[in-house]
């Protein structure tokens, strides 16, 4: 029989072996055979969400590269998307990255598949518009009509005539006709492509001049809420299941006809109107404005925002997040099952506007100069976390499941424990976030907060209160300081008062006048904040910068006093509620804020500013500004040079302004003598340690001191200056936020890395790696998880040196750094620390070597407190290697001192490192096609800089695992890889030429 | 009816309306998705199951495929043409029950004398689990083609006659909710 074939394959997918790999790769495999598409689309629902969320950036990456004629994947993707929150956003955000990738060829199908799926995808996030695609989206049990598609109904009704033959076998294949029969059609004049669907292309225009300006459209973006309850309330009412009748959908579609595209008659296909609307980004949401962060409201759940007055805050659940869709036709009450719904839309909102805000802090930072950073970061955060707690978990790390619907909360990010890394142009930064692994809703969460200066309720061993007493004297830096100035400046203070309170002010009851709108955060777009906009709106009066303290006179007693005494109006000038509510039970000062708010309004402005002078280039966009400085453009070309001194005025206030508050750092932190941060670490450490803080901060490398502190101190500190932290579910997470990075490719990587470490578990090869969680929110941004109790080689050297920990002229190596810290190679500690390293070297050189990892200088490398070696950084893999040096020729880096620590090349160590290293080659070998497919299903078409050189990157990982030789041979071939990694001369090049050219040592 | 072109005429629209329960626009709305679909518009046997292999990955729908051809192809010219796709679109997403039990009565009833013989059905049903395949779990008392085929004909053919008359095959399906629900699969969706 001619379907022999695939009656084999349906024996291999009914077989105990058939697992989610093998759906994935036969998905890749054929992609358009719309019968096995489906049928595997289908499998893939019975595994549980967690292995198919492993697969989602190829799932993604397959889905839109190769547009097909089956509508499976995308349904699939789509379904599991309104099964599980974490996977909405998820796709959300690798769809909103492809999205960008292919806006400059908007004509393709891929092109026009991801916009499609994007906007099904926000629909589903969002709930907001109700159309057709929408009710695609939802209704299972189908509202929904067929396209035009007539082979589909050929086959549909040919199912329809074996009914009575067969009942039983006409359920799936007639969805199956119905699912690709809803596969929309264009029938547009121009369109040669179709195929994939994507009934738009007369919409393109529109769509291409919303795209261009950027956020130009904004003020007309945030959808008016009471449209969006009324169409709502339409979805709802339609009958679960009912039929529409056909004249009702005429009349619903035919007003839009009308005002549709000239000479398109179609313009009206249903769907269109939210592709048109909605393909920008972040359509509902951008970073909270400083009114928002400042009410403490930002990320609260905002029901009255989408909902109708009936639904109240008690109809709400307090973990919206884990509701499925499906129940909004069941019969008990569709208010409550909309009023859920609200809920869940709500949190997307909050969870997305989260983390909107957290990159866009590192975008505001690449304009404040470098030493007032830290400072700018800390206040931007103190005011983020008046907002919190709120109901957020951060996706990937949140362990709610589809069983198990429980997710973190996020509580409180510590300001103190956030660090800013300076690299070339971008300012990544790493924060610790608190979260409580509950249910409670922020109500009940608030309610259990401790306060930390009164109540000693519970039993604390006298060292850790001290030690707590002492931190909340860092931890709120100027703070107390700042209080204590308040009674005795303010009277004297009364003249500066009268200078500095009336523009503060102003300033500030103009910005809520403007945040008066009813949407007014998703009218301010990022990277600006509104306040700014107003704060310099008179960019030739001589005042506008003063809500930061101007400090050219007397001491260090006197600036903090002015921005306290400001600091009040501003308080009571708000007419906020909620805010003073928040105030209230705020155990932080209000000097604190104060000096937060001004670092960040001073962050603002500077970025208003910059973006203000880059807006008169000619060709820069206009945008996101059309507010209050439309009418104060004109003034501020004339006066382009006042610009430039306020800029200079605020920067230099800026660093007036760190520079007092590292003074009052310095004299806490040194006066205030015994006893450290916390835990366990003897007081004289904890004082050096802050020391070390101390002159780091100012650094360039702030970084290096924050990663020393050993993880477990890190955590029992924070736990113990958090007014959460004495709750049980309490933990503590550690992330990288970057923007103006794609950290597509380094998710790629720590996907192989982990994949090659479940085959080593599985092959029961004792190495060691570990894997860090990546999250894309975008083409450009994202967090990194970081790795605890690690340092980078590079700085361990750097710090060796600096200590003048060996004699003058001698190197420093790994192997002085191992007997310093672990002990003589003959003991116990050495000998654990050796064997790590060892276990983790052999793991990580194959990594290096399958996946040609280059760029293996020593600030990638990094080494963590039990000796474990850890690579990061996989911005040069597969084809790309750093440009200008093609010398990282050995296979992988073994350089002398890694040999030293292992025992020499003549050691037991050595012998085992390499017995161990073949066996780890050889699983993985065995494996090839488990590595090979995930690579080969991100690379066609692919933007990633890792496929961009070589014509096949898989191919090339085959070759490489030579898997034309025998056992025996592939067992030689690793010895000789081993060899001539030893000490390879390259190697040591490279490392030299890091030295000399980006001094990393 | 027309080879390919882009637009139905007036004519065609006409005649159509007479014949389908759907409006012009409608019409003209499938007519374009099937000369898509259909560049040539007609379909001959070999593209028709094609088309079902497609849907069919796992079993060997060729020959449930030809049936169904048939039944379509009204004018039994060995095409399906737009005018017979849409007419029986028209009965399976617009007929009452009535209409579409007719329509598929024809299906069973090969040799068109008004009866389906059990080896008429055996023949279909025979085909369809060829199409199907293994794919769907089936009770015991109907895992073959034979086994159900017997169940249909102890249950339908009420005078034993060996032959189901259309009254015995549509009094059979309504009685059996999966077949009415199987046979509403487009109802209210085109």
């Amino acid at each position: 029989m001619m379907n022999s074939g695939n009656s084999l394959l349906l024996r291999l997918f009914k077989s105990e072996f058939f697992n989610a790999w093998i759906a994935v790769s036969y998905l890749y495999k054929y992609p358009d055979a719309v019968g096995i598409q489906h049928y595997l689309c289908n499998e893939l629902k019975r595994f549980p969400l967690e292995e198919v969320e492993f697969f989602l950036p190829q799932l993604v990456h397959l889905l839109i590269s190769r547009p097909s004629e089956s509508v499976a994947l995308e349904n699939f993707i789509l379904d599991r998307c309104q099964i599980s929150s974490h996977m909405a956003i998820l796709t959300l955000w690798y769809l909103q990255a492809y999205t960008s990738d292919l806006a400059a060829s908007p004509n393709t199908p891929s092109f026009k598949l991801c916009k499609r799926v994007f906007n099904k995808c926000q629909a589903i996030v969002f709930a907001t518009e109700t159309s057709e695609e929408y009710e695609d989206v939802y209704g299972k049990n189908s509202i929904s009509k067929v396209k035009e598609n007539a082979f589909s109904a050929m086959v549909g009704m040919g199912v329809m005539l074996a009914a009575f033959g067969q009942p039983l076998m006409t359920k799936s294949p007639g969805q199956l006709a119905l699912a690709q029969g809803r596969r929309p059609r264009a029938f547009s004049v121009s369109d040669t492509v179709d195929d994939n669907g994507a009934g738009d292309s007369q919409v393109q225009p529109q769509q291409l001049q919303q795209h261009q300006p950027g956020n130009q459209t904004e003020s007309q973006q945030p959808t008016n809420p009471t449209n969006n309850v009324a169409s709502h309330e339409r979805g709802r009412s339609t009958p679960a299941g009912g039929h529409v009748v056909k004249n009702d959908a005429d009349v619903a579609i035919s007003p839009k006809s009308a005002t549709g595209e000239p000479g398109s008659p179609h313009a009206s296909v249903p769907g269109m109107n939210i592709t048109a609307q909605s393909i920008q980004r972040n359509h509902f949401v951008s970073s909270p404005s400083l009114e928002d962060l400042r009410g403490g409201q930002a990320f609260r759940l905002r029901r009255d925002r989408f909902s109708s007055p009936r639904h109240s805050h008690d109809t709400a659940p307090s973990s919206p997040v884990s509701l499925k869709f499906s129940d909004h036709d069941s019969i008990d009450g569709r208010s409550s099952a909309a009023s859920l719904e609200l809920a869940r839309r709500s949190y997307f909102h909050s969870e997305m506007q989260f983390l909107l805000a957290l990159v866009d802090i590192a975008t505001r930072l690449v304009i404040v100069p470098k030493p007032a950073r830290l400072s700018a970061l800390r206040a931007e955060l103190t005011l983020l976390n008046h907002n919190l707690p709120a109901e957020i978990c951060i996706p990937l790390w949140c362990k709610a499941t589809v069983e198990k619907p429980s997710h973190h909360r996020v509580v409180r990010i510590p300001p103190q424990d956030a660090v800013v890394l300076n690299s070339a142009d971008r300012v990544p930064y790493l924060l610790q976030v608190e979260i409580l692994e509950t249910d409670m809703s922020v109500e009940e969460i608030r309610a259990q907060r401790r306060d930390l200066h009164e109540s000693e309720d519970e039993g604390v061993d006298p060292q850790e209160e001290k030690a707590r007493t002492k931190e909340v004297e860092i931890s709120e830096d100027g703070a107390i300081k700042l209080e204590d100035a308040i009674p005795t400046n303010e009277s004297s203070e009364g003249a500066n008062k009268d200078s500095f309170g009336p523009t503060v002010e102003e300033a500030t009851t103009s910005s809520s006048t403007t945040n008066g709108q009813p949407t007014a955060e998703a009218v301010s777009r990022p990277p600006v904040g509104s306040l700014a906009d107003l704060a310099i709106s008179p960019p030739g009066s001589p005042v506008p910068s003063s809500p930061i303290i101007s400090t050219d006179s007397t001491g260090r007693m006197k600036s903090p006093a002015p921005s306290a005494g400001s600091g009040r109006p501003v308080t009571h000038s708000r007419s906020n509620e909620a805010y003073l509510q928040t105030v209230l039970r705020r155990r932080a000062s209000n000097s604190a804020d104060d000096f937060a708010e001004k670092m960040r309004t001073a962050a603002v402005m500077l970025a208003q500013l910059s973006q203000q002078q880059a807006a008169q280039q000619p060709g820069a966009g206009p945008n996101g500004t059309s507010r209050s400085n439309s009418q104060s453009r004109s003034s501020i070309k004339a006066k382009a040079t006042s610009v430039e001194d306020i800029r200079a005025k605020i920067i230099k206030e800026m660093m007036a302004l760190e520079e007092q508050r590292m003074q009052r750092m310095k004299l806490e932190g040194v006066s205030s003598g015994v006893g450290g941060g916390g835990g366990e670490g003897a007081g004289s450490e904890m004082l050096e340690d802050e020391r070390k803080i101390m002159a780091n901060v100012t650094s360039d490398d702030p970084s290096a001191a924050v990663f020393a502190e050993d993880w477990e101190t890190k955590m029992n500190r924070i736990r113990a200056n958090s007014p959460y932290g004495h709750l049980p579910s309490w933990q503590l997470l550690s992330v990288i936020v970057k923007q103006g990075a794609d950290l597509r490719q380094e998710q790629l990587a720590c996907q192989l890395i982990r994949e090659m470490g479940w085959i080593w578990e599985r092959a029961k090869v004792d190495v060691w790696i570990t894997y860090m969680r990546i999250l894309v929110t975008s083409d450009n941004s994202g967090l990194i998880e970081t790795v605890r109790n690690t340092i980078s080689i590079h700085s361990i050297k750097k710090d060796a040196y600096a200590r003048r920990l060996n004699e003058v002229g001698v190197v420093f190596t790994l192997y002085d750094y191992f007997r310093q810290k672990f002990g003589d190679p003959a003991s116990e500690r050495y000998i654990k620390a050796q064997d790590n390293f060892m276990r983790s070297l052999a793991a990580y050189s194959v990594i290096t070597y399958v996946l040609q990892i280059r760029d293996r200088h020593n600030g990638n490398i990094l080494l963590d407190t039990e000796g474990h070696i850890i690579h990061i950084d996989f911005g040069f893999m597969l084809s790309n290697s750093p440009g200008s040096v093609g010398f990282e020729l050995a296979p992988f880096k073994l350089p002398q001192e890694y040999l030293d620590v292992l025992g020499g090349v003549n050691s037991e160590k050595f012998a085992e490192f390499k017995v161990l290293l073949k066996k780890a080659f050889m699983a993985i070998r065995k494996h090839t096609e488990n590595i090979v497919l995930l690579i080969d299903m991100m690379s066609k078409d692919s933007k990633l800089p890792c496929f961009q050189y070589g014509d096949n990157a898989a191919q090339a990982v085959r070759d490489r695992l030579v898997l034309n030789l025998t056992e025996v041979q592939a067992e030689e071939f690793v010895e000789k890889l081993i060899m001539s990694s030893c000490c390879n001369v390259f190697t040591r090049l490279y490392d030299t030429f890091q030295y000399y050219s980006n001094g990393i040592l | 009816m027309g080879k390919s072109q882009s637009k139905l005429t007036t004519e065609e629209l006409k005649d159509l309306q007479r014949c389908t329960r759907f409006d012009k626009k409608e019409l003209q709305q499938w007519y374009k998705g099937f000369i898509k679909d259909c560049p040539s518009g007609e379909l001959d046997k070999p593209e028709f199951q094609k088309i079902y292999k497609q849907f069919f990955p796992f079993g060997d729908p060729s020959t449930f495929a030809d049936y169904v051809f048939n039944v379509f192809d009204s004018n039994k010219n060995g095409k399906i043409d737009f005018k017979e796709f849409i007419v029986a679109l028209s009965v399976t997403s617009r007929g009452d029950l009535e209409d579409k039990l007719q329509w598929a009565f024809q299906l069973y009833d090969i040799d068109q004398d008004q009866s389906i013989t059990y080896d008429e059905m055996l023949s279909i049903v025979d085909a369809i689990y060829k199409m199907v395949g293994t794919m769907v779990k089936l009770p015991p008392d109907e895992d073959t083609a034979e086994k159900r085929v017997s169940k249909i004909f102890s249950l339908m053919d009420k005078d034993r006659d060996g032959r189901l008359t259309f009254d015995e095959f549509k009094e059979g399906s309504m009685k059996d909710p999966t077949i009415v629900q199987a046979l509403s699969l487009y109802d209210g969706l085109v």
